[in-house]
């Protein structure tokens, strides 16, 4: 775990006046599954294309494998494989073909090549679309078919830039699963998301990014353990009178209440017991209220708290 | 060779656009063929002539002879309704009447009003047969003045209206030592072959360039251990493989259709071609470094195909378009094709000269030189772009 496979310095990004990534550093080690979470355009790609790249860059260094990183660095990409944000396979081949193809830009053994294809199949489940054209599969599988094309060459570092964008939740689960797998037989895996669920289900190791900038890093607790909140608790209610919430704002360890619509939400920054607290609170003053759940934070929590803005935000 | 396979299967998806350019083309060429008998002489016209003789003299009798001789004698009734219906149903084409005392107008040398005729209005057997008549009446009176009696003026009047021209249709050709090897058929194939080979590459080739070059799909090659020189190449290789087995494929139909192989002037025919097929490569490819979408590249294929055919002289004559015209046509490649395939067949008043043939091949080469100099230059500002 100890061998670092991606190390970026200091590296900065411009188009014209924008800063797309504003001197990023970045560590990944052998064996992670690194997440790199943000909002869009906040500069998650930028990155990615500049390790690869496909983009020059106006400062910094990129070294994968221990090697500067260049256009020219063959030897490198020989071990990268590439899930693009928009799906890249011809439409003019077969699922098969394609495959094929993109294997075969790295693997020039026919046998080994063969085999490689198929293990891809399997490992994706296309093995019942073979001499399908992409034009044919649905959203899930030619997203599959994507994943396919990029890991069928057996790459030791996996880029995924936001690979489940427009996929249906089963085929989601699916490809999720299928990038745990591939982390387990041994691959380095960076995933791009603006997806925190995703991000938290899946990575080891989280970069959140702003503005082209890296506002935090941390394993999904460490990022939790940076910010105040620790639990938010809402309760169905509307027109929450003054002095009740006075009453919960004395509360120790509650540092916030807010009347949303129907809702009154809560947030407790430790602490034992808040809910039954509030409860009490609400019982004793006769207030009438429906549903009342509490929540652990999120990364949006931590977004929320570090940019003063949610990541749903910028999504939307 | 990873990338030249995937560009022979895209290409292969493109390529029953391809064969039916290719039949349809041939069909024509081999109908035209077909329709060309190789017989280019003019052959008098024979009419059905009914003749009543009012006269009944030696004089009307050898009148009757003589347009028995150029022409059909039908006997008929006297009778008008009949005769309307054949000359409506164009069984008869012309009817002629040699009035009474028409021996005796004739030796006396009153030649007008000599005969009565009936046929359809306007119809080219009326000025033919009335000619003929008045020919053979002014004829014989000339050998009367000269001292004939009637039987040898008629005699030589009908032997002198006997002497047959022969007609051939000729075009304008320059002796020459090739003149003789490229023939009309040749002329019309190569014509036609500029349009066949915008629409083939433009239509089957920009295509397969789209599909390679697609921003992802080149970007996910980039990030591959594959050298971009070696990318390059191979979709190099690809299109002159396809290119030069089209402009095969069209030159040894030629060849075949027109029973003879290139030698002499046809070898600069083939020459043209080859240059130009190069041309619609590079407008082919210029088409794709724009990234206009199959539908881009249907339409395109057809304005610059159909507009150069038409602006430069491919479906129409360069001698019936206005100077404005070919003066704006000067800026096409295929303008300069046609005056090789012109100057070569000898029409359109274009005079051989093996001199100015080269130098119009040689702008056609700087057109293609253009073109992929513009081709490299829009792809180089939309990779640097993206």
């Amino acid at each position: 775990m100890n061998e670092t496979v991606v190390k970026i310095e200091n590296l900065v990004k411009r188009y014209k006046d924008l800063i797309a990534v504003d001197h990023l550093n970045l560590e990944i080690k052998k064996g992670e599954v690194y997440g790199l979470l943000g909002p869009n355009g906040s500069g998650k790609s930028t990155t990615i294309n500049s390790m690869l790249s496909l983009l020059s860059y106006d400062k910094g260094r990129i070294e994968i494998f221990g090697k500067e990183m260049t256009p020219v660095s063959y030897d490198i990409k020989k071990k990268i494989g590439i899930i693009m944000q928009d799906v890249a396979v011809f439409d003019e081949l077969t699922v098969y073909e394609n495959i094929d193809y993109f294997c075969g830009l790295y693997i020039k053994d026919k046998e080994t090549r063969k085999k490689y294809v198929n293990d891809a199949v399997n490992f994706t489940g296309l093995n019942d679309f073979l001499k399908f054209y992409p034009k044919k599969l649905s959203g899930g599988l030619l997203r599959r078919l994507n994943i396919a094309c990029g890991i069928a060459h057996k790459p030791e570092l996996i880029i995924l830039d936001e690979p489940t964008v427009a996929v249906d939740p089963q085929s989601r689960n699916r490809i999720l699963e299928g990038i745990q797998e591939l982390n387990q037989n041994g691959a380095t895996i960076i995933y791009t998301s603006h997806y925190m669920e995703e991000v938290e289900q899946i990575c080891t190791r989280i970069a959140i990014m702003d503005k082209g900038r890296k506002i935090a890093e941390g394993t999904k607790e460490e990022l939790k353990g940076m910010i105040k909140n620790t639990e938010t608790i809402t309760v169905e209610t509307d027109n929450v009178p003054d002095e009740i919430l006075k009453k919960i704002n004395s509360l120790s360890h509650i540092y916030e209440t807010e009347q949303n619509e129907d809702k009154l939400i809560i947030r407790c920054c430790g602490g034992k017991h808040n809910l039954i607290r509030v409860l009490n609170i609400l019982q004793e003053s006769e207030l009438n209220f429906g549903r009342v759940y509490t929540e652990l934070p999120t990364l949006n929590d931590v977004f929320l708290e570090i940019t003063g803005k949610a990541l749903r935000d910028r999504e939307e | 060779m990873q990338v030249f396979n995937a560009f022979m299967k895209v290409l292969r998806k493109n390529l029953p656009t391809v064969i039916i350019w290719i039949v349809i083309f041939l069909s024509i060429s081999v109908v035209v063929s077909k329709s060309d008998s190789g017989n280019s002489e003019f052959k008098s016209k024979v009419l059905n002539v009914c003749v009543f003789d009012e006269d009944n003299t030696e004089a009307s009798k050898a009148l009757r002879d003589f347009i028995d001789s150029k022409h059909n004698i039908v006997e008929l009734e006297n009778d008008s309704a009949r005769i309307l219906d054949e000359l409506f149903y164009e069984t008869t084409d012309y009817v002629l009447t040699i009035k009474k005392g028409y021996e005796k107008n004739l030796l006396e040398g009153n030649t007008e009003n000599l005969f009565d005729n009936q046929y359809v209005h306007e119809s080219y057997s009326n000025v033919l047969m009335t000619n003929l008549a008045d020919e053979y009446v002014k004829t014989v009176r000339a050998f009367l003045i000269k001292g004939d009696s009637l039987s040898t003026a008629e005699e030589n009047a009908a032997e002198t209206l006997s002497v047959n021209v022969k007609v051939t249709k000729e075009t304008f050709k320059e002796e020459h030592i090739y003149s003789d090897d490229y023939s009309a058929l040749f002329s019309a194939y190569f014509q036609y072959l500029p349009y066949v080979f915008m629409q083939i590459l433009v239509s089957a080739l920009c295509p397969v360039l789209l599909a390679m070059n697609k921003n992802n799909i080149r970007n996910r090659t980039n990030c591959s251990s594959l050298r971009p020189g070696s990318q390059t190449s191979q979709i190099f290789a690809g299109s002159m493989i396809f290119v030069l087995g089209i402009w095969l494929i069209f030159m040894i139909s030629g060849a075949i259709l027109n029973e003879e192989f290139y030698k002499g002037r046809a070898l600069l025919a083939v020459l043209n071609s080859f240059v130009f097929i190069v041309i619609c490569t590079g407008i082919a490819i210029l088409i794709a470094s724009f990234n206009p979408g199959r539908v881009g590249v249907n339409i395109l294929s057809n304005i610059i195909s159909l507009g150069m055919s038409f602006l430069c002289g491919i479906f129409v004559p360069q001698e019936a378009l206005s100077d404005s015209v070919l003066n704006a046509a000067r800026f096409l490649p295929a303008y300069w094709y046609i005056r090789v395939n012109n100057m070569l067949s000898g029409i359109s008043g274009e005079i051989f000269s093996s001199s100015l043939c080269f130098k119009f091949i040689g702008i056609e080469v700087l057109f293609a030189l253009a073109l992929f100099a513009a081709a490299l230059t829009v792809t180089k500002i939309r990779h640097d772009k993206a």
